[in-house]
């Protein structure tokens, strides 16, 4: 009984640590730019195509595959921002209706050029480890990782490097920030770029545990958004916290409940925070 | 008199060469066109197997046309697929099927595969007397209420026996089993079927479960069947994306079942996705041998790459599809007419059609109270060292 405890805290863990990755880029993009970016799982899913293309195609290694594509997405990432969000910036609305155009747009491109057939991203480091009677892949141990270090990663960038502060001076009052010298547009394009590399990264890390396919962004995204309402919108400690606790909540839930209630367990949680904390866990008010 | 021999010489040879040259008096007539609907999901989760429907129905039409066209009661009809995508939804198939019978006027439909659409559309169509040649697998898709429907696949009513009965032959120390379906319409069908078939071969379901269709986390439910300790674990027709991660999590987190598929895969795509140390011993039917000398099967895989690419993925709904529109065309031209009830009285007349995945029937009756469903051979199918082995063969 322990054992099936432990195991599912552990599998909880490690599936919330993905979640973590993916609510990140979702709202460093928020607490900069103001917009619900509704593409960030078709950006998740290029992430994880570009790794596979890489790796499959030039036989590149998965770590190295997983940086590039970084790269790449962050790049589109910082395209899609000065073409299509940055002059619609003044029009919340509009921007909530083109974003939500180029999830649809991606999603079926995807389609058309890759078809709908799911892909193994090839890794070099297959296999399970068990450790106290607990089984683990080593592809799952290997995102949650990544995972791990990224967050750690953007922490110390956002607290310790000039970049970070400024990003942070936008957050908080961008007006202020823009008197102050920061230049606003540079720094739309830097929280754009940060936020995609990290879905792509998650999309990545994900690829070989659960395979690469058109479809992969829809149920992830759906769990970004559950964990930055939980955490609070805007708020990085809140996305790490939520998404935590969103994996565990769902691993509880499959595990003792049934499958069913996998998905329903991450949207009552939510809506139980949201009656007693409106605005999430870390959540402020401007 | 001369002049008379040479007039007749001339009508003779004019006459002769009309008939050689396949020239008429008349003006040659236009073939008729003929709109097939094919609904199908070509976006979601279910894009994988409804391309398939599109591809066969294409195929199967471009060759009739190619030849001219098909004779229907005295007339020349080519045909015209018009596609519709019902993302695999319920509202995605009866939005599809409402224009495709009131704008496009078609009293045809292919497809869906989707359970969810199709029960979502089957008013409709049997209200308007519209042709249904559907593959989606809940039961209450055939009923003698709905006349105007068939079902051109097998479901798993009738491949869950032939597996049970297998696995009960091969591995007779099983004696639990959990089924694990999407928690949608097709899934609890499919569910069923397999609970019924394990219980009659002695085999008793501990449990069934019903993930939402695109899980691809297996983790949290195999955690808690494991200490249940079951013999098998049944896939209810995930998709082979999600029965390869299944396989591949089962071996992971070290459950002894035997992993058995629900529906027909590509076994090198399985392979692939899951690996080939992980899909070692995995049964599953099939009905569609890519790798048969017969020449209707070759033929067909060389019209399909040559249209869709040598790297295109073939399912077996492709296959099934294809056999499906040609099962259509040869009830058109029985029934002499276009009239869909006509044809629908005509198909089901159709005795031993020689398709690509061999001799085809319809039957049904004892288990739906119509006999519109398509009845075929099938193999059992093992993975043993990374390739496809036939075990044997459930006619």
């Amino acid at each position: 009984m322990e054992l099936i405890f432990l195991q599912t805290c552990i599998n909880g863990l490690m599936l919330g640590s993905i979640y973590v990755l993916i609510a990140l880029g979702l709202t460093l993009i928020f607490s900069i730019m103001g917009i619900i970016n509704f593409a960030h799982g078709e950006i998740f899913m290029l992430g994880g195509f570009a790794t596979y293309f890489i790796g499959e195609y030039y036989g590149v290694n998965f770590f190295l595959s997983l940086i590039i594509s970084m790269m790449i997405v962050a790049t589109f990432g910082v395209l899609i921002e000065r073409i299509i969000f940055r002059p619609l910036r003044e029009d919340p609305l509009n921007l909530l209706v083109i974003s939500l155009g180029l999830a649809i747009v991606l999603q079926n491109l995807a389609l058309i050029f890759w078809g709908p057939e799911d892909r193994s991203i090839p890794v070099d480091f297959q296999g399970v480890i068990k450790i106290f009677g607990m089984m683990f892949s080593n592809e799952r141990l290997a995102a949650f990782i990544i995972s791990v270090t990224l967050v750690i990663g953007l922490y110390l960038f956002i607290g310790r490097t000039k970049a970070g502060k400024a990003l942070q001076a936008v957050a908080q009052d961008y007006e202020a920030a823009a008197l102050q010298g920061i230049n606003i547009n540079q720094m739309n394009a830097l929280a754009f770029g940060i936020g995609c590399a990290l879905a792509s990264a998650a999309g990545s890390a994900m690829g070989p545990v659960f395979l690469v396919s058109p479809f992969m962004g829809i149920m992830p995204v759906m769990k970004a958004f559950i964990v930055i309402m939980l955490g609070g919108l805007g708020s990085v400690i809140g996305s790490v916290v939520g998404g935590l606790i969103l994996g565990i909540a769902e691993s509880f839930g499959a595990t003792y409940l049934g499958s069913e209630f996998q998905n329903m367990v991450g949207f009552i949680i939510l809506m139980v925070i949201l009656i007693v904390k409106p605005l999430g866990l870390f959540g402020y008010r401007e | 008199m001369e002049s008379k021999k040479r007039l007749i010489l001339v009508i003779t040879f004019l006459f002769v060469l009309q008939f050689a040259l396949g020239l008429g008096l008349q003006p040659r007539a236009e073939a008729k066109e003929l709109k097939i609907a094919v609904i199908t999901a070509l976006s979601g989760a279910g894009a994988e197997w409804g391309r398939g429907v599109l591809h066969g129905a294409e195929l199967a039409a471009e060759e009739v046309n190619a030849k001219g066209g098909l004779n229907i009661g005295g007339e020349k009809y080519s045909f015209k697929i018009v596609a519709y995508d019902d993302k695999y939804t319920g509202a995605g198939g009866a939005a599809a099927a409402h224009k495709a019978i009131y704008e496009d006027k078609v009293n045809i439909i292919i497809g869906s595969i989707s359970s969810a659409s199709v029960l979502a559309f089957q008013d409709l169509t049997e209200k308007n007397k519209v042709l249904v040649l559907a593959n989606s697998w809940a039961r209450d898709v055939l009923k003698p209420e709905k006349p105007y429907s068939f079902r051109m696949f097998m479901s798993s009513t009738q491949l869950a026996p032939g597996i049970a009965q297998w696995v009960r032959k091969l591995y007779p120390d099983i004696k639990t089993a959990v089924t694990v379906a999407p928690n949608d319409a097709s899934g609890w069908s499919v569910a069923e079927d397999y609970v019924k078939s394990y219980e009659d071969a002695g085999i008793k379901v501990i449990s069934k479960e019903f993930p939402e269709r695109g899980t691809k986390d297996y983790y949290p439910m195999l955690n808690r069947i494991k200490a249940k300790n079951p013999g098998l674990i049944q896939d209810g027709a995930l998709g082979v994306g999600a029965v390869a991660i299944l396989t591949k999590q089962i071996r992971e987190l070290d459950l002894k079942a035997l992993p058995v598929g629900g529906a027909t895969i590509d076994p090198d795509l399985f392979v692939k996705l899951c690996g080939k140390k992980e899909a070692e011993g995995f049964i599953y039917p099939s009905i569609f041998d890519v790798n048969s000398k017969k020449p209707i099967v070759v033929n067909f895989l060389k019209s399909f790459k040559k249209k869709y690419g040598e790297k295109a993925t073939i399912t077996y709904v492709d296959p099934s599809f294809y056999d499906a529109t040609n099962l259509l065309f040869a009830a058109l031209e029985k029934a002499k007419s276009t009239d869909s009830t006509k044809v629908r009285d005509a198909l089901e007349t159709i005795r031993q059609f020689e398709g690509v995945n061999g001799k085809l029937e319809f039957g049904g009756k004892e288990t739906y109270g119509i006999d519109h469903q398509l009845y075929q051979s099938y193999y059992i199918a093992q993975i043993k060292d990374g390739r496809e082995t036939t075990l044997g063969w459930v006619r």
